[in-house]
């Protein structure tokens, strides 16, 4: 019951960006079209479990907003955010985002999740408008589901998963032989197995296989007990799992209680809250992303530099802009650029002027694939270290709990999606 | 019906189709989604106030419907927007029918039990089965327009014209709903209500009685299930799930369980009073829930049974009486 | 296909997690066999001890308080909710009892998440219960045996009392026959009051010892509450020995289904469910009602 219509929205100028507790509603700006703020509508979870992970993105937003104006503005005029939230539901986020093309006439749109990017990228094409993800990583959005209003700026599962199966292959200290894949049971469970799976058949070296693959109901199981003897029971030393959030806290937690012997290929793994909550449990064990905080290049040394200065008292997630918080406050930095190289706001020059173009996140160079729109970047993979081992310049938390170390750079050629397998048909 | 029935209907009637030119696209996106959950709203209290059933898994017949609409628009080319709907109607047909023979020869909590089952039953199904329903990132519905033969074509991505599109829809639903409730039939399942054993004495047949109502109920809230479909362009797995479910009992007890809108009324409310509450504090579900106890605890006939009879559509308001026979 | 360890470990599972699942659904069962009414709200107590047991640790560092604190104040709760809520809605019927209690639960939820967050909460492992012990080639959490003691004790201390004293003698026929007790001169009502109490105590209580093992989350209640009607349905209605049965099959039935038919795991429960409701609705043990 009551799980529809939170109409909670608030406009953000930049300077309110930086609150993280919810803001009071604002008066809300008659949407005029060409003058005033350039607006970006935003789909993030505003309520319920999930809250926190829309908390870190509007700090990220509101900071890249506020970089974007402080240099200049967009054409003249200031960029805005419009946040509304989608408590991750597709017919929720429909809603949401229907009010903000009509009702705040925003002028792009962007979201967490994959059931929402798919209703939103489904919207922002209906009204001709851009939808940029740098968090759902289903495939099909540039895939089968291609609307070339949509543009991603971050990997979608099947370059993921491969950034650990390379790691996996070639670059880890030690040679694995025997892999378990255990995710959650809903799409981006089950792609980001898949993905791994066709990855490590075309580079796994001799002796090395898959034991076992076995899905657990999405943050509803609890126990894990029976997954964790099976996992045991195969004997598998490494468990590759797309598992976040509390499912991936208590599977580390049981299973060291229970005994497993296994190294864990994660993809989340570097959240802070589940570090400091799984502790000494969580060492030893890999995430992946295309970005990770304690990527070495002086770009983000300087991106990482300019956030804690801006942000001198954050909840404990957002310490540091991590994985999503980085992808995001890169990609409006990037939308930005585009803006600017095609002087206009037309849809259609947009597409034009991003399709193709490069550009230098702060974690390495990357390329928007013209045909589908798939951003093609380098990855990181990071161990989880004790604090004592980690470089002092990236020990952002202390001693109090083990974090990632240095990752290892995977190029963007080892992961990326050959066009034609894409499924778009724009790509074939 | 007198003259100034008659005459007060008609006005009404315009009324509703002139809205599009009154209100604003937001209110007007907000009154479809009216039009739909008020539908399936009336056809849970078929259940629940007339037969005295309260079925928990409601939401399965919704969005069986919906699910039908979405696969029948993607696989059948050409398929129009009607046709799909009245598929979606004939599968909540079959899904009442299959669920209520099940279902019907239970009562009260065992009852509301064995509905939740099928309806979870259903989502675990509509979640796994990926490959036709997409799992949990849910089907994307494409909506055909509609070609009237003379008068031009429904654009499905307008709201106004979307909204005459379900405005019809639900003003005929609703009509054959209601019509439904007067026929000797109708009436028997409210003497069943009251007492199953004297209406079976007196020669009913309970169990079939029961499982018609069963299928109209299911048949309605499918076609419901279907306009939401249509108008969200997305149909997930939570089209199934608890939430839902729960929602339109919800509505159902706030509008008022005794009377025939009764249930429509209370949907309106609800959506409204949600989209209110949501803009103005964080802890609109608390405050919903609490006023669902309290409609519950003190209110339990709902705002209609508190506003009493009136006027010239009393018959509409007035609790529903079962007419004895011997 | 597996050694036997690996049976006996997945047994294991199945017994503990079985186990605590009774005691969550002991309280329900009594309440259903004594008032005819299916506490929803039941989830919502079993929620609530968990969340006490992080406040208590939180603010004084001591579990063992929190099975003091825990039962004590959702007791104080059901009272409440019994005497004024649910007296009152019983004259209109069922249905409305029901839809109450799923209202409380409701609110019960959203009332957590307003207080503790929306976050989930951890609990430490008390102290002397951390680690595990060597079992059959590898080892098994010394706090989830803890959980299988505890639980067993309290089966076997319900048994005893309704078996043994005057009160549970009362109680047991109450539950047969409420009509005939009444009759007898025993207050009928004062015994609802006082099971519903207990009732929900011993949710409170089951509440407590899962929260270290499966921290305590505002989903929580609503995942027991499938388990619990399960449970209810295979067992019968206000069946003790019944829910007993049924929790230990439900929990080897999760335990080896995760092993043989992962797939299908979510969705035979609820197919078991409908087949019992179907087949025979007094479940295996209840009576015809």
């Amino acid at each position: 019951m009551g799980h529809r219509l939170s109409r909670r929205r608030f406009v953000k100028g930049a300077a309110a960006a930086g609150a993280f507790a919810a803001a009071p509603a604002v008066i809300l700006r008659p949407g005029f079209a060409q003058t005033g703020p350039v607006k970006i509508g935003v789909l993030e979870p505003r309520s319920g479990p999930v809250k926190y992970v829309g908390d870190k993105h509007v700090a990220a937003l509101g900071y890249a907003v506020e970089q974007v104006n402080a240099a200049g503005g967009l054409l003249g005029r200031k960029l805005e955010i419009v946040v509304a939230d989608s408590e991750m539901k597709g017919d929720v986020a429909t809603r949401r985002a229907n009010d903000l093309i009509f009702s705040e006439k925003v002028d792009f749109l962007t979201g967490l999740g994959s059931t929402v990017g798919k209703a939103a990228s489904q919207i922002a094409a209906q009204n001709k408008k851009i939808f940029f993800t740098p968090t759902s990583e289903a495939v099909e959005l540039t895939g089968e589901e291609f609307f070339d209003t949509t543009f991603r700026c971050t990997v979608n599962t099947e370059m993921h998963s491969a950034l650990l199966a390379v790691y996996f292959t070639k670059l880890a200290p030690r040679a694995y032989e025997k892999f378990y894949l255990l995710s959650e049971d809903d799409n981006f469970g089950r792609s980001a197995t898949a993905g791994f799976r066709r990855k490590f058949a075309a580079l796994k070296r001799p002796g090395q296989t898959i034991v076992g693959e076995e899905y657990h109901p999405f943050q509803r199981l609890q126990d894990f007990g029976p997954y964790i003897t099976k996992v045991r029971a195969t004997g598998a030393e490494v468990v590759v799992t797309s598992d976040w959030g509390q499912d991936l806290r208590l599977l580390l937690q049981q299973g060291r209680a229970l005994g497993w012997n296994v190294k864990v290929g994660s993809f989340f793994l570097n959240d802070p809250s589940t570090l400091q909550a799984i502790g000494a449990d969580a060492v030893g064990h890999v995430t992946a992303s295309d970005y990770l905080v304690t990527a070495d290049t002086p770009a983000n040394t300087e991106f990482v530099k300019k956030w804690r200065a801006r942000y001198p008292n954050p909840p404990l997630e957002s310490t540091v802009p991590d994985l999503t918080m980085g992808r995001y406050a890169e990609c409006v930095r990037w939308l930005a650029n585009v803006i600017k190289k095609a002087g206009s706001l037309d849809t259609a020059r947009l597409i034009k002027e991003w399709e193709g173009a490069r550009f230098d996140m702060v974690w390495g160079e990357v390329e928007m694939r013209a045909c589908d729109h798939q951003m093609q970047t380098p990855g990181y993979v990071a161990e989880v270290m004790v604090p004592e081992k980690i470089p002092q310049e990236i020990r952002y938390f202390g001693n109090d709990f083990p974090y990632i170390g240095r990752p290892v750079r995977i190029s963007r050629d080892e992961i990326t999606q050959p066009a034609r397998d894409t499924g778009n048909r724009r790509c074939a | 019906m007198s003259l100034r029935s008659r005459a007060l209907a008609v006005a009404a009637l315009l009324a509703l189709y002139a809205l599009p030119g009154a209100i604003d696209v937001v209110r007007l996106r907000m009154a479809i989604e009216i039009l739909y959950f008020g539908l399936f709203a009336v056809s849970f209290n078929l259940l629940f106030g007339y037969a005295g059933l309260l079925s928990f898994g409601h939401a399965a017949t919704f969005g069986v419907g919906g699910y039908t609409v979405g696969l029948a628009l993607k696989h059948i080319a050409g398929l129009p927007l009607l046709g799909a709907l009245g598929i979606g109607a004939l599968a909540g047909a079959l899904g009442g029918l299959l669920i209520g023979f099940f279902c019907v020869r239970l009562r009260g909590t065992y009852f509301a039990l064995l509905t939740l089952a099928f309806s979870q039953f259903l989502y675990a199904v509509a979640l796994k089965w990926r490959t036709v329903t997409r799992g949990d990132d849910g089907l994307t519905v494409s909506v055909p327009d509609i070609s009237l033969p003379g008068l031009g074509v429904l654009r499905m991505g307008q709201p106004a014209h979307f909204y005459w599109l379900a405005l019809t829809v639900v003003l005929i639903c609703l009509w054959a709903a209601w019509r439904f409730t007067r026929t000797p039939l109708g009436n028997a399942v409210l003497l069943m209500r009251e007492n199953d054993e004297r209406a079976a004495f007196l020669g009913y047949s309970v169990m079939s009685t029961k499982l018609i109502v069963f299928t109209v109920a299911a048949t309605l809230a499918a076609v419901a299930g279907g306009l939401f479909a249509s108008f969200q362009r997305l149909i997930s797995p939570t089209s199934l799930d608890l939430p839902i479910g729960t929602e339109v009992v919800f509505m159902a007890v706030l509008g008022g369980t005794s009377s025939f809108l009764g249930p429509f009324i209370g949907a309106t409310v609800y959506l409204l009073l949600q989209d209110w509450l949501s803009r103005t504090t964080d802890r609109w579900p608390f405050l919903l829930g609490l006023l669902f106890v309290l409609i519950v605890l003190y209110a339990h006939t709902g705002l209609t049974g508190l506003l009493g009879r009136d006027g010239p559509i009393r018959r509409l308001w007035a609790r529903p009486q079962p007419e004895e026979t011997a | 296909m597996f050694p036997l360890s690996v049976y006996a470990t997945q047994a294991m599972h199945g017994i503990v997690s079985g186990m605590l699942l009774f005691l969550v659904a002991s309280g329900l069962t009594l309440v259903f066999g004594m008032m005819g009414i299916l506490n929803i709200a039941h989830a919502g107590f079993y929620m609530l001890g968990a969340y006490l047991a992080y406040s208590t640790v939180h603010a004084t560092g001591h579990f063992w308080l929190s099975l003091l604190v825990a039962p004590i104040a959702v007791g104080a709760i059901g009272a409440l909710v019994e005497r004024f809520l649910l007296r009152r809605t019983h004259a209109f019927g069922h249905a409305y009892e029901l839809l109450l209690t799923f209202g409380l639960f409701f609110m019960i939820g959203e009332a957590v998440r307003w207080i503790w967050g929306s976050n989930p909460l951890q609990v430490a492992v008390p102290a002397g219960l951390v680690g595990s012990i060597p079992f059959l080639g590898s080892q098994y959490p010394l706090y989830r045996l803890f959980i299988l003691c505890v639980s067993a004790l309290i089966c076997l201390g319900m048994a005893a009392a309704l078996l043994k004293t005057r009160v549970g003698i009362v109680i047991r026929s109450a539950v047969s026959d409420g009509e005939m007790v009444s009759a007898l001169g025993v207050n009928t009502p004062l015994v609802s009051l006082g099971v519903f109490t207990v009732g929900s105590a011993l949710a409170a209580v089951a509440g407590v010892i899962a929260a270290p093992f499966l921290q305590a989350d505002p989903s929580m209640g609503a995942v027991i509450l499938t388990d619990l009607f399960v449970v209810i349905v295979i067992g019968g209605f206000g069946s003790l020995l019944g829910a007993l049965l049924a929790s230990l099959m439900i929990g080897e039935l999760q335990s080896f289904g995760i092993l043989w038919f992962p797939e299908f795991a979510l969705v035979f429960q609820f197919l078991l469910m409908a087949i019992v409701l179907i087949v025979r609705p007094q479940g295996l043990f209840g009576e015809k009602g």
